[in-house]
């Protein structure tokens, strides 16, 4: 009897055991070092005293909502409609690498490099807007459309349009609260009570008490203008896009204009005013090893991730391969990463060259000078000479 | 021992179940997808032909299996041990040659098919490079100047974009592991491996639109089960909403031919129902309105010509209510009449041919599906194409 008893409840765990994600009854809370939360040089936890972590996860479900039951206060029934299956979409084919909270921390992240993106900064790197700005809905449906080529970030383009305004939707209202909190946090890493160091000082207990429950109210006082704040940057994001106010030049590729535009990009691009190469590198293969170490070190993203500048033989660009949006990224730079914005000294139709000149590089890389591979059997070719590779239909290697 | 004869015997009875209701019930989705390519009838032939020999051997070697195991039953009890047999040389030439037999006639019947598959490739060149990656496909077609790797390529994930009729080439390749070019409706499949360009031809016999306006038809079951049931739910929500009282809601609110649909569905799903409403109907209205719906409906005479003006409820409607499953006609008539119903919120099922990942990479070949488009002429591929590279193109 209790053989069968085993057999059939080992059968119900198999079969059940693994469906469906359980949702925990919060969004956990998120946990920062002092240097993430407001650039401390210091790896400490910011750890909040009970009561005051009650108190924000109070504040957080109040104005967020559970993971089951998504909300904000002043959305309307249809948004809150969308926020809710955006929710269930989010779950099935998200949250394993964006995570709960959508701190890019899901279970796959740890396998992936470059790191999924953690929307609770309110940072994002693919967008048409300026480079503090928010990004607009569009170009999160782009990127969900798209995908993010060399990254683990599949194009969803055949989910209905429905569906994937849901999800951003959704995504969008976790950005929201992850800044939010992140706010908060940072308001108790500067302000807040040190509870610890005010029982070492010997504060007596009812004085700490009291300056906790002051720093309770507090938060929740400035909490509506933080959520106001937060809700305020999104909504503005669409008056931040980037046009370039001078058209692309349109050449024949077999003009000698196009060549010209071609030698004053890579005159940019090897030259002090653009300096791309300082990253990139002369041959364009930004190779993380021939970096300056200094420069390497540096390198590491808002997030705190190795965050190398791209291989432009590769001819793959994770924000997308339309003109427009090389000349975005030149304009603006790429928020929370390394590369620069070159809108304030770039004119317009420099811009434009060196786009022409990038997009032409993975094609025709002899337009840089290519250092021979260092062969190893060999003691010659040390000289580190730029050979100027044969001739212009001369395709990349990587392809 | 016989209670593991029963458990070896009931293997051969569900498989040949299984595959009774797949070709009994096509609406289930379990056999093969429709084919759509000159080369699938021989594919399909082969499939079944094989499926047949293996069937009959399997449940043949089963139900032997079964029997042995009783017999054994009956003479272990008479002396407490097996009969063990050793060493029959006519047994052994037998279960060699016929096998040998049977695969050489295999061997040959598929030779056709496979040249075709295989090496009777058109001259012409690759429409577009299709490259797998976990977990997408991308693909690239050579743009305006008709040669890859030059900056005009035109890229474009997770859609591959054919002409009707037409042998087409395709180069495959792969950027990371081994994966599995799948056209299911197509019967093409062929490995993408790493380092390796692969040629991989078809041709679609059909186009997706001539494909989706036929499948609509066909695919009652789904569009009962996600559209039937919201709608009703809706239809609850909005009764809830405008606050009348439910007699006059119907009345004023619902055609008759809207209330027949909702008679019909409620006959057919009375069970069903409560647990198939949108989350948003409270359940307490939800038990209460269908209670309610279900008296004044009944009090209806569904047989008044009035009410049920221009529909036909004749065979094809009964049908649909005694099956779960419906037929072709009913859904027709479902689809008409809930058009009617609520205009401009129906539209056609949007269904696509398949291209899947078949060494199931991503989760259940979802999170590697792609599709592919068959285009009426080359002049609408190449439409498309150029619309593409103008959005790829754009500088503003």
């Amino acid at each position: 009897m209790s053989r069968r008893l085993t057999w059939l409840t080992g059968l119900s765990v198999l079969l059940l055991g693994g469906c469906g994600i359980n949702l925990p009854g919060q969004y956990p809370l998120a946990s920062y070092t002092r240097a993430e939360l407001i650039g401390e040089k210091s790896d400490e936890r910011v750890d909040l005293p009970p009561a005051i972590r009650e108190e924000l996860g109070n504040l957080l479900v109040d104005y967020f909502g559970t993971p089951k039951q998504p909300g904000l206060l002043s959305i309307s029934d249809e948004q809150w409609q969308n926020l809710i299956h955006g929710q269930a979409l989010y779950q099935k084919h998200c949250i394993h690498c964006h995570g709960l909270n959508g701190g890019g921390n899901g279970p796959t992240a740890p396998f992936l490099f470059p790191r999924p993106r953690d929307y609770r900064r309110g940072v994002f790197k693919w967008k048409s807007t300026t480079r503090t700005a928010k990004p607009t809905r569009e170009d999160l449906l782009l990127i969900l459309k798209e995908g993010a080529i060399g990254t683990s970030m599949p194009p969803f383009r055949l989910m209905p349009e429905k569906q994937l305004n849901e999800l951003v939707d959704y995504v969008i209202f976790l950005s929201m609260r992850g800044e939010f909190e992140r706010k908060l946090l940072q308001y108790y890493a500067t302000e807040g009570p040190n509870v610890r160091q005010m029982y070492a000082e010997g504060v007596s207990g009812a004085e700490v008490q009291q300056s906790v429950a002051q720093f309770n109210k507090e938060l929740a006082e400035m909490a509506p203008e933080v959520l106001a704040e937060v809700q305020e940057s999104w909504r503005q994001a669409g008056d931040d896009i980037i046009e370039p106010n001078e058209t692309m030049p349109s050449y024949n590729v077999e003009s000698e204009e196009y060549e010209a535009s071609l030698q004053r990009g890579k005159e940019l691009y090897l030259g002090d005013k653009a300096a791309c190469y300082k990253c990139h590198n002369r041959d364009g293969r930004a190779n993380v090893a021939d970096m300056d170490p200094s420069m390497r070190e540096k390198n590491v993203d808002d997030w705190g991730q190795p965050n190398y500048p791209r291989n432009l033989l590769l001819g793959m660009y994770r924000g997308g391969r339309r003109p427009v949006d090389l000349f975005r990224r030149i304009h603006q730079g790429i928020a929370g990463a390394q590369m620069p914005a070159g809108g304030s000294n770039l004119k317009p139709r420099e811009i434009w060259d060196i786009v022409n000149f990038v997009r032409a590089l993975p094609y025709r890389p002899s337009l840089l000078p290519q250092e021979k591979p260092k062969s190893a059997g060999h003691g010659h070719g040390h000289g580190a000479e730029e050979s100027h590779a044969a001739e212009d239909d001369a395709k990349a290697e990587d392809h | 021992m016989s209670k593991w004869a029963y458990f070896f015997l009931a293997v051969p009875i569900l498989v040949v179940a299984i595959f009774g209701a797949s070709l009994l019930f096509p609406s289930l989705g379990w056999g093969l997808p429709e084919n759509v390519s000159t080369i699938g009838k021989s594919i399909d032939f082969l499939y079944y032909a094989i499926l047949a020999i293996t069937g009959v051997v399997f449940v043949g070697t089963q139900l032997a299996l079964c029997w042995l195991l009783f017999i054994e039953k009956g003479q272990a009890s008479k002396d407490g041990r097996g009969k063990y047999t050793h060493g029959n040389h006519r047994a052994e030439v037998i279960w060699t040659v016929v096998p040998a037999f049977v695969l050489g006639i295999i061997a040959f019947a598929q030779m056709p098919a496979w040249y075709q598959a295989r090496f009777n490739g058109p001259r012409v060149d690759p429409i577009a490079r299709v490259v797998a990656r976990q977990f997408e496909w991308r693909i690239v077609y050579p743009g305006p100047d008709g040669q890859y790797d030059t900056s005009d390529d035109i890229h474009v994930p997770n859609e591959l974009h054919v002409p009707v009729n037409r042998r087409v080439r395709i180069e495959l390749r792969t950027m990371d592991v081994l994966h599995s070019f799948f056209l299911p409706h197509l019967r093409v499949k062929h490995d993408a491996v790493p380092g390796l360009s692969v040629p991989v031809w078809f041709d679609a016999t059909k186009t997706t639109r001539e494909y989706q306006n036929e499948n609509a038809e066909l695919s009652n079951a789904d569009f009962r089960a996600v559209d039937g049931t919201t709608r009703l739910g809706r239809i609850c929500v909005a009764i809830d909403e405008a606050k009348t009282p439910l007699t006059s809601f119907l009345k004023d609110h619902l055609s008759a031919e809207t209330r027949a649909m909702l008679a019909s569905y409620l006959v057919t799903w009375n069970a069903t129902l409560g647990a198939e409403f949108e989350p948003a109907v409270p359940s307490g209205l939800r038990s209460a309105m269908i209670g309610e719906l279900n008296g004044i409906l009944a009090t209806e005479d569904l047989s008044d010509p009035k009410l049920t003006e221009g529909i036909n409820l004749t065979a094809s409607t009964t049908s649909h209510l005694a099956s779960p499953l419906g037929g072709r006609k009913s859904t027709l008539l479902n689809r008409e009449i809930l058009q009617d119903a609520f205009p401009g919120e129906i539209k056609p099922l949007e269904r696509h041919f398949d291209l899947a990942c078949a060494e199931l990479c991503g989760w259940g070949h979802y999170k590697m599906k792609g599709r592919l488009i068959v285009h009426e002429t080359q002049e609408e591929l190449d439409a498309w194409l150029a619309e593409r590279h103008a959005e790829q193109e754009a500088s503003r």
